[in-house]
């Protein structure tokens, strides 16, 4: 049988590969996939020693499902809002109002049931216009970015808040969501709680919804490869440059499309520099996985027997390579058998 | 202390050093110098884009190398401390002397500059465009002071700080005995990235160079000085 990853591309089945498989039958097998996705986010991050005691409290306590699910996510908001402020903020930036508002936006788009992958939208649809005085909620970029090409032909765009093109974010690699100086320390990482507004949770959910069988289901497929296509081509030269073996202590290895490595060091702090700006091996790293992630599950899904509930949700993907292929099993007599690939 | 791109200075080095290189070099290099400088100029505040575009155009020659040619140039019209000293420079360097502070999620928490003594060396670099000095600040991991080499039978001929920043400097070494550490991972050189900015970006590159001589002229902030 055909893998039906391929259906994507030739090159997105060894994406998929790198983060191991999963069986959607079975319920230990997918705890320990998503587990294991958590983690090697948070080895990425730099959070790890947080988050490895909650998550075998939850897996030795047999939480339910929810909690595995919510754990993690609430480690990380703690762990983000002990981290110190960087640098400094103009003397007018309304911290506050701006997390407020940063989770009430994502809070609507989450409620819209759409794929969050990769949000567009028109700023003037969003609570607020997305603006805080003069500041923007969400960093809009005109130029081009790692994620995507330039928005528009006219460089002369206005600053500020005058918003002239749509924003467009990718939560499907939260907290590196906007694709322009890939840093080690992420934008979203910064997201503070600030009172009651813990808009770095926000965040986080999408980016793990990914990871669940009914989150994976919502997402459009195509948008996960234009942004990963767009990654590897912008980054084509820097790649080049990487031998796929150490050469030599703390070198950069790795191929193109996997995981980038340094040869007995830590990927924290190096960075690849090109003209759109610079890349950190974590930041790298964090978001091949979430490719790679977001493939794995599709393909346990798109070969594994799954609920009626997410089947719907599949069903009705407008990505080519699922819509219409998994009709509700209902009609079907018990013991219909497997759904083949798409 | 304040914030300035070490990526984007690093290549802006980069991109200076090729000026004088043979036309084959610098035109595998066009793109993406054109590339940077549509990201830096995004990434800029009007005053940085005003200025940067007034340089330009005052200086002539050839796109995009004219923009990260070093000139002298008066900035002594702007607001920002370091901008306005600012004596020879590529025009480039005042995009990232001058980026936008509305976003602070962009501003990387390694690239800010301290305050004290350690760091004039650095500041007079920036004035005066000495390369070599500006690179010995960069460490694989931030912003930082080099680490000076003290040879008590040999003093160097000059303190850092002291007169002409990059004075005497032979190639690959700094003033003062100074050791540029490692830039970790090499930066992409040599091919031209897959996906250079459409031409019809660039083509309009006499619309907006029109649109910032106009603004420029209406601020009155950039003046060339042809030394």
């Amino acid at each position: 049988m055909s893998d039906p990853l391929a259906c994507y591309g030739p090159h997105i089945p060894a994406l998929a590969d790198l983060v191991g498989a999963v069986d959607v039958e079975s319920q230990g097998s997918w705890e320990a996939w998503y587990v294991a996705q958590w983690r090697a986010f948070a080895d990425g991050v730099g959070f790890r020693e947080v988050l490895d005691p909650v998550l075998e409290s939850v897996l030795k306590s047999k939480g339910k499902l929810g909690s595995l699910t919510e754990a993690p996510i609430n480690a990380l908001v703690q762990w983000i809002d002990t981290l110190g402020a960087v640098g400094q903020s103009p003397a007018d930036y309304p911290a506050e109002k701006i997390a407020l508002l940063r989770e009430q936006i994502i809070e609507e788009w989450r409620s819209s049931a759409k794929s969050l992958w990769r949000v567009s939208v028109e700023p003037g649809s969003m609570a607020g216009k997305g603006c805080v005085g003069s500041y923007r909620v969400f960093p809009h970029i005109h130029a081009g970015t790692y994620f995507r090409g330039a928005l528009s032909q006219d460089p002369t765009q206005p600053a500020g808040c005058a918003w002239s093109t749509p924003l467009v974010v990718f939560l499907g690699t939260w907290p590196w969501y906007s694709g322009a100086a890939l840093f080690d320390l992420a934008p979203g990482l910064r997201w503070r709680s600030v009172g009651q507004a813990r808009p770095a949770e926000q965040g986080a959910r999408v980016m793990a919804s990914a990871w669940t069988f009914l989150g994976n289901a919502r997402i459009d497929a195509r948008d996960v490869v234009a942004q990963f296509d767009r990654l590897m081509s912008v980054m084509g030269p820097m790649l080049s440059e990487v031998k796929a073996e150490p050469s030599g202590l703390g070198s950069v290895y790795g191929v193109p499309g996997g995981l980038l490595r340094v040869y007995l060091g830590d990927v924290r702090g190096r960075y690849l520099n090109g003209p759109l700006g610079p890349v950190s091996l974590a930041a790298y790293n964090h978001c091949v996985r979430c490719f790679a992630a977001f493939f794995a599950l599709r393909r346990a899904m798109m070969t594994g027997t799954l609920k009626d509930g997410i089947r719907d949700v599949l069903n009705k993907n407008p990505d080519p390579c699922v819509f219409g292929k998994f009709p509700s099993k209902k009609p079907i007599p018990k013991g219909g058998g497997k759904i083949k690939g798409a | 202390m304040r914030h300035l791109d070490r990526h984007g200075l690093a290549l802006l080095v980069e991109y200076a050093a090729l000026v004088d290189a043979s036309d084959e070099a610098r035109a595998a290099r066009s793109a993406e110098v054109e590339e940077w400088l549509t990201v830096a100029y995004d990434r800029a505040s009007e005053a940085g884009r005003v200025a940067f575009v007034g340089l330009v155009k005052a200086g002539g020659g050839e796109w995009p190398w004219a923009a990260v040619t070093p000139i002298q140039v008066d900035l002594s019209e702007l607001q920002d401390e370091l901008a306005r000293a600012i004596d020879r420079a590529p025009p480039a360097l005042v995009l990232l002397v001058l980026a936008s502070t509305n976003e602070p999620e962009f501003a990387d928490p390694d690239n800010w500059l301290g305050d004290g003594d350690e760091w004039i060396p650095l500041r007079d670099a920036l004035l005066s465009w000495a390369p070599e000095t500006i690179e010995s600040y960069m460490s694989t991991g931030t912003w930082s002071p080099p680490i000076i080499k003290v040879d008590a039978s040999d003093p160097p001929k000059s303190e850092p700080g002291s007169g002409s920043p990059g004075e005497g400097v032979e190639p690959g070494q700094t003033p003062g005995g100074v050791v540029p550490p490692s830039q970790g991972p090499a930066p992409a050189p040599a091919p031209a990235p897959a996906l250079a900015l459409a031409p019809s970006v660039w083509k309009s590159w006499q619309l907006w160079t029109a649109v910032g001589v106009a603004a420029a002229a209406t601020y009155g902030l950039t003046r060339m000085r042809r030394g």
